[in-house]
This record gives C-alpha cells, sequence and structure tokens, in this order.
C-alpha cells in the first residue's frame, strides 16, 4: 500500500470519528448529565424565530465575580449553577477554574455591569426549529409570552462542564409540541 | 534540449499539422521538426477541466438533493437515528475517493470529484450533527473544524477542488477576524497549510490548470481576509502592499501562462491596485496618523505584523521584478512607495486632495507605462490595458468633481474616442512592427 492509500485511510477515518466524537459526547452529556431549567426571556418580540432556529436569551445570565478574580470583557470562565426552590437555575459566580464538586457551565464574559457582577455569554444561544412549524409558531410564541404571561425555560443537561440543550419548555408543553398545536389551528 | 514551453492546444495541434508539410518542403529537417514536437506542449486545461466542472457540478447537486429529502422529515426521526444519518454524506465521498486512489489514480476527474465531495460532506455532516444537537452559532468554530478535515484531503486527493473550498472556508472567516478577537495564529496556520497545496502544485506545473484555478482562489481569498485581519484602519496601506505583491508574484514566479485566464494573481492584484487607490479616494475618511499606524499593543500586534510582512513582501518581489527587467512588475509594484507617499502628505498637511493627486500622477505614470512598454514589446494587450487605465482614471476623476452633466459626457466621449484612436494606433504600429 502506498503512503497515498495509507494516508487516504487515515483521513477516512479522521472524517468519521469527529462527528462520531461529537455525537458521542452530547449523547453521553445528554444520558449521564443533570438536568437544570434556565427561565428564557425573549428579546425581539417580532422576530423570536430567525431563519431555521430560536434565538435563546437567559432571563438570569449574570453572576457574582469573586474578589480578586480579574475579568474583562472577551474572558472565558467558569460560572457555577444552582438550583432554586422552584426548580429553575441560575448562575451564582465565576470560577476561573472548574470546580471539581459543583455544577458549572463554561462561560465567556461579555461585559461587566455597575454593581460588579458579569453579564456572561452562554454556549446556548439556540433551538433549532424546522422551518414549516416557525412561521406559525411564531405569533403564537410570542403572544403566549407577552399576553399570556407564560414562562419558558431552557432544560439544560450539564456534565462536567458541557452543557447540552436538551429541549424548550413552554409552560410545561415541549416547544415542538407547543409549535405543532400552533401550526395546526392557524 | 530547452524545457517545454505549453501553449494553447489549438495552437499546439496547429504546429503538429504544419510540421509535416515543412519537413516535405525541405524548410525544417527532422531533427529540427522533432525539437519543435517536444517544446510546444499543449497546456493542460480547456476541454479536461470543463469535463471535471461538470462532473463536480453534478455530483454536488445531487448530493444537496440527498441532504434536502433527508431535512423534509428531520424532526419526526428520533435523534440517535439523526445523527446516524449525519454522517452518510461521508459513504458516496469515501466511496468515491476510495475508487479515485484504487482504481484510476492517474484520472483527475475522480480525484476531483472526491474532493470535491468530500468537502461538502465534511461541512454538510457537522452541520446536520450541530442541529441534531444544538450547537451553538460559533461560526468560528464550525469552519475550523471543518478545514482541519478539508485541507488534508486536498493533499491526499491531489485535489484543487478540495483546496479551493479551503480557500472558501477561509473567506468565510473573514467576520470572526476583526483586530482583538485572537484567532489570528490558527488561522494563519490554517491559511499556510491551504497555500502549501497551492506551492506544491506549482513546483510541479505552474501553468496547468490546477494551479491557475488555485491561484484565482488564493489571490482572491488573502484579498478579503488579510484586509480584516489588519482592520479598517491599516487596510488602506496593506491592500495596496498586498495587490501589489500579487502583481509581481504573478510576473515573476508564475510568468510565461500560455492564457490570460491563467494569470489569477496579476489580474486581481492589477484591478487591486487600480481600483482600490480610486475606490478608496471617493470613499474619503480620516488621514493615517502613523504613530496609531505602527503602535504595537498586545490588540494590534497581529494587525502591525500582517502590515509589515505584506510591506517587506511588496518591496522584495518588486525589487525581484526589477532585477527581471520586468516593466509590468515595476510599475504596478511600485504602487507600495506611491501609497506611502500618499499617506504621509496627507497625515502632515492634513489635506486629502495631496492624496488624490499622487493617485492620479501614479495611475497616469501606470497606464502611460504601459502604453509605451506595450508598444516597445509588440503587446496590443499591454497597450490596452495600459489606456483603459487612462480612461478609468479619467472617469473617476469626474466623477468626483462636481461637473455637469454636458461637460462630463464631452469628457467621456473624448476618452472614450482617445482609447479608440490609441487602439487603432497601435494595432497599426504594431501590425508594421511585424
Amino acid at each position: 500500500m502506498t503512503l497515498r492509500k495509507a494516508c487516504f485511510l487515515l483521513l477516512a477515518a479522521a472524517c468519521l470519528a469527529v462527528p462520531l466524537g461529537m455525537v458521542g459526547m452530547h449523547e453521553w452529556a445528554l444520558t449521564h448529565g443533570q438536568a437544570f431549567n434556565f427561565p428564557l426571556q425573549i428579546v425581539d418580540p417580532a422576530d423570536p424565530f430567525r431563519g431555521r432556529y430560536l434565538a435563546l436569551n437567559f432571563k438570569y445570565s449574570t453572576a457574582a465575580v469573586p474578589e480578586g478574580m480579574a475579568v474583562r470583557p472577551g474572558v472565558e470562565a467558569y460560572a457555577l449553577v444552582q438550583e432554586d426552590g422552584d426548580g429553575m437555575s441560575h448562575f451564582t459566580e465565576l470560577r476561573q477554574e472548574p470546580p471539581a464538586d459543583q455544577p458549572y457551565i463554561k462561560v465567556k464574559v461579555r461585559r461587566i455591569l455597575k454593581d460588579g457582577r458579569a453579564d456572561l455569554k452562554t454556549p446556548l444561544d439556540r433551538f433549532y426549529l424546522n422551518e414549516r412549524l416557525a412561521p406559525a409558531a411564531e405569533k403564537a410564541y410570542a403572544r403566549a409570552l407577552r399576553q399570556d404571561k407564560r414562562e419558558a425555560w431552557a432544560v439544560v443537561r450539564l456534565w462536567r462542564g458541557m452543557a447540552v440543550l436538551e429541549d424548550v419548555m413552554v409552560e410545561g408543553t415541549h416547544l415542538l409540541q407547543f409549535a405543532r398545536e400552533a401550526a395546526a389551528t392557524n | 534540449m530547452d524545457e517545454e514551453k505549453p501553449v494553447k492546444a489549438k495552437h499546439a495541434r496547429w504546429l503538429l499539422a504544419e510540421l509535416p508539410a515543412w519537413e516535405a518542403e525541405g524548410l525544417l529537417s527532422p531533427g529540427q521538426a522533432e525539437a519543435l514536437r517536444l517544446r510546444y506542449v499543449p497546456a493542460a486545461g480547456g476541454r479536461n477541466w470543463a469535463t471535471t466542472l461538470f462532473f463536480i457540478a453534478g455530483l454536488l447537486v445531487a448530493g444537496l438533493g440527498i441532504v434536502l429529502i433527508l431535512a423534509h422529515n428531520w424532526e419526526e426521526l428520533s435523534r440517535p437515528l439523526r445523527a446516524a444519518l449525519a454522517l452518510a454524506p461521508f459513504l458516496p465521498a469515501l466511496g468515491l475517493g476510495y475508487f479515485a486512489l484504487w482504481k484510476r489514480p492517474e484520472s483527475p476527474l475522480f480525484r476531483e470529484g472526491a474532493g470535491a465531495l468530500l468537502a461538502t460532506a465534511v461541512a454538510a455532516s457537522i452541520a446536520l450533527v450541530g442541529q441534531t444537537y444544538q450547537f451553538p452559532g460559533d461560526e468560528w468554530s464550525y469552519l475550523r473544524t471543518c478545514l482541519i478535515l478539508i485541507i488534508p484531503s486536498a493533499y491526499v486527493l491531489r485535489s484543487a477542488a478540495a483546496a479551493v473550498a479551503a480557500f472558501l472556508c477561509l473567506i468565510a472567516m473573514t467576520s470572526t477576524l476583526s483586530p482583538g478577537q485572537g484567532h489570528h495564529l490558527q488561522f494563519y496556520l490554517l491559511l499556510a497549510a491551504t497555500l502549501g497545496y497551492l506551492f506544491l502544485v506549482s513546483r510541479t506545473n505552474r501553468h496547468g490548470a490546477q494551479a491557475a484555478v488555485l491561484s484565482w482562489a488564493a489571490a482572491l481569498c488573502l484579498a478579503f481576509t488579510l484586509n480584516a485581519v489588519v482592520g479598517p484602519y491599516r487596510a488602506r496601506l496593506t491592500s495596496t502592499f498586498l495587490f501589489a505583491a500579487m502583481v509581481c508574484l504573478g510576473r515573476t514566479r508564475f510568468s510565461g501562462a500560455p492564457d490570460f485566464w491563467r494569470r489569477g494573481f496579476e489580474i486581481v492584484g492589477g484591478c487591486g491596485i487600480v481600483l482600490g487607490m480610486l475606490i478608496f479616494d471617493s470613499i474619503g475618511g480620516k488621514p493615517l496618523d502613523w504613530s496609531t499606524v505602527l503602535r504595537l499593543s498586545p490588540a494590534d500586534m497581529w494587525s502591525v505584523g500582517t502590515a509589515g510582512a505584506l510591506l517587506a513582501l511588496a518591496v522584495l518581489l518588486w525589487l525581484d521584478g526589477l532585477r527581471a527587467h520586468d516593466a509590468v512588475a515595476g510599475l504596478f509594484g511600485a504602487a507600495w512607495l506611491a501609497e506611502i507617499a500618499a499617506q504621509t502628505i496627507w497625515s502632515s498637511s492634513g489635506d486629502q486632495d495631496w492624496v488624490i493627486v499622487i493617485h492620479s500622477i501614479y495611475h497616469l505614470v501606470l497606464g502611460a507605462g504601459l502604453v509605451w512598454t506595450g508598444t516597445r514589446a509588440h503587446s496590443l494587450g499591454r497597450v490596452n490595458v495600459g489606456s483603459l487605465i487612462l480612461i478609468i482614471l479619467v472617469l473617476f476623476r469626474f466623477f468626483d468633481q462636481d461637473f455637469s452633466f454636458v461637460a462630463r459626457g464631452v469628457a467621456f466621449l473624448a476618452a472614450g474616442a482617445g482609447f479608440i484612436l490609441l487602439h487603432l494606433w497601435a494595432r497599426r504600429r504594431l501590425g508594421d512592427a511585424s
């Protein structure tokens, strides 16, 4: 076998290994990770659906900065996650190194607020939705959140800092189901 | 014996058809005829590449059709099944790659098809996995992952199509490359790896179709991406340095190309110099502050380093062109000097009109120089390019000023008539000379 053919076989293995590795890691997190519910906030009620996905914005996306920790916009850090009594979760404080004994998400600091807390950008900024359902569900979703004051939250599985978005719920209904019902009534 | 000189295929066919008659008439000896057959070979490309391009287009359209069919009922499928189907695009791509390397190693058709299909499969597969598991909208990470798989496929399959796909990914990275964003080292490594394939191909056959296609892709990629790295403040300077370097590179390292379309670096560089300076004059802006341009803060290091490297490259290649007595390289390559002079005078005087004056003088010298040297070298094409530059200069300047429609109409008529007369004069003079 020539060198080129051997390299092709290595390349083929790499091409399959990369997506398989991504699938494996995310499936592991979804299967073995701990579930947390993060309340969502609608940013642009006129257009919560952009193209084929829903743009997500966490309602509580800030965390305290411990004294002595140097942070600036663009820096990566680890945000500790804590569950409230009502089943929702929020960020508590930032760390420079991943903690060993608490759930956390790897985040990026967007800006430092006046009260000293850090506004965070999480790796969970979109939820893909079929384009057929999106137009009909768009209006129903915006109406549900603004007029009916319904709560929406993201179900996130955390495993060693890796955050995988499992689902988006609207008042206990899966968003996909909610979108199908909205499409059926429109 | 002298090295081979690739010529257009139709010229090679004409020569081969004429040689027996010349031998029969005693104009050439058999040895001389054989020497000519060996010297003038048909340049690779043309019909073969048209077939390859259609083959690639057909594969890509079929592949996209499969993806669309899958996408129709995507959300009805379970997540594990979606993940498995995300790998499906690799099957035909790797299958064709295996066939190309094991069964048809000398056929560019299958190698190029495999390269194009594999690049598409990589992009589609990672996107489908991302959609299944709700990956964040991190364009940089997605493109970097694609490039890490696509670049090696260009080398392994010897596929220009895969290398072109890599250049397109690098161009798509432009939005993630502003100064201070922190991806520059990785970007430069990926760019160097992709350019390395062009370097390898040009060492084997710098006038071949692969080298020609890749030089176009590389020239356009560099034009888009390097200006994003340096940022808008320094782009006025560095774009001129880059385009000047491209023209000189094309004239010194890729000289002798039999067809005009094979001169990607020259054409992109030349258009960039001529149009870039004039468009920047129209846009206007603030004068450059040299202390800011040369500032070496951490956020500016990559920007300043890139600008410095491009200047060094432009100067070195220009000197190469001058040593080779190449008038075209000498004229276009001097653009870096004109730009530095223009920006310096504007910066010290505060009057942007100086930039317009210096750019106009440069274009005048460039156009007139090309006309004059083209006449001496009996190159009608060069004469036409020179006079076209002069016309473009006239058009831009008259668009800039507040002249009436009548005045502009007269100026354009004069410019057009001048171009036609110059062209006719050049044709007559070059015809008389030959």
